[in-house]
């Protein structure tokens, strides 16, 4: 499936200003994913063996803040913010801001806006010079 | 509600400073909180705390902050925050630190 998908379903899970606090969590986790599996996914095609268990969250975020391109150092931090609050939304079911629809209707824009960025990363001129600094940065710390 | 007016005068928690002592990144979370200062208008001092992934261990400094802006304006403000943020710092310092928008 294109992990797009899932934040089309985010976008669509907080919509309403009176979205329910179990689809404000439930956007805000699926707003994660998407970010990291089209990283993910660009990285493998550029022929980088991205881990498929809970390490290849590291590492994708270490490839993308090693990549010499500030966009993509950008999109890093931003996925772990986005980690962040999506352990919020799963792991601490107190009342928070993760049930708050305004919350996660800019959480989904933002994973909206960083998909953007990556498309347009990979996808664009830069691509060679990412390829070698993210190549250069996995040799140099023992990453196939 | 009072914006922060000197991010030198803010009194980390004693395990946030521990942990970034131990790490030698005390000076770069100074750094974030100067950049979410200017680029934010705060409401209330920002919270900083030690927040522990429930899957694989790993800590990282959570700086929690709060400013009325607009889901689009919010969106905006972070990229920029995060911009600044990014150029100033060694890459293995980007997952350390976070930083958490509040737009109530």
């Amino acid at each position: 499936m294109d992990p797009r998908d899932f934040h089309s379903l985010a976008v669509r899970l907080v919509a309403g200003a009176s979205a329910a606090a179990v689809d404000c969590r439930t956007a805000i986790g699926r707003s994660y994913y998407p970010v990291f599996n089209v990283a993910a996914d660009h990285l493998r095609q550029q022929g980088f063996r991205i881990g498929k268990g809970a390490a290849a969250h590291g590492e994708v975020q270490k490839c993308l803040s090693n990549s010499g391109e500030p966009v993509l150092a950008t999109v890093a931090s931003e996925l772990n913010d986005l980690h962040t609050n999506r352990n919020r939304a799963d792991y601490q079911l107190g009342p928070g801001d993760v049930e708050k629809p305004a919350i996660a209707q800019n959480i989904a824009a933002m994973a909206g806006r960083l998909i953007q960025y990556l498309d347009a990363s990979f996808g664009g001129p830069k691509n060679g010079p990412i390829y070698l600094a993210i190549q250069k940065w996995r040799r140099d710390n023992g990453y196939p | 509600m009072q914006a922060i007016q000197n991010v030198a005068e803010l009194a980390f928690p004693p395990e946030v400073r521990k942990f970034c002592e131990d790490r030698g990144v005390l000076d770069y979370l100074r750094l974030a909180l100067q950049i979410a200062a200017q680029t934010f208008e705060l409401h209330g001092d920002p919270l900083v705390t030690i927040e522990t992934d429930p899957e694989t261990d790993e800590e990282a400094v959570v700086i929690d902050v709060s400013s009325p802006l607009s889901c689009d304006e919010a969106v905006e403000r972070k990229l920029q925050y995060t911009r600044r943020w990014v150029q100033s710092v060694p890459p293995d310092v980007i997952g350390t630190i976070r930083l958490i928008l509040s737009i109530a």
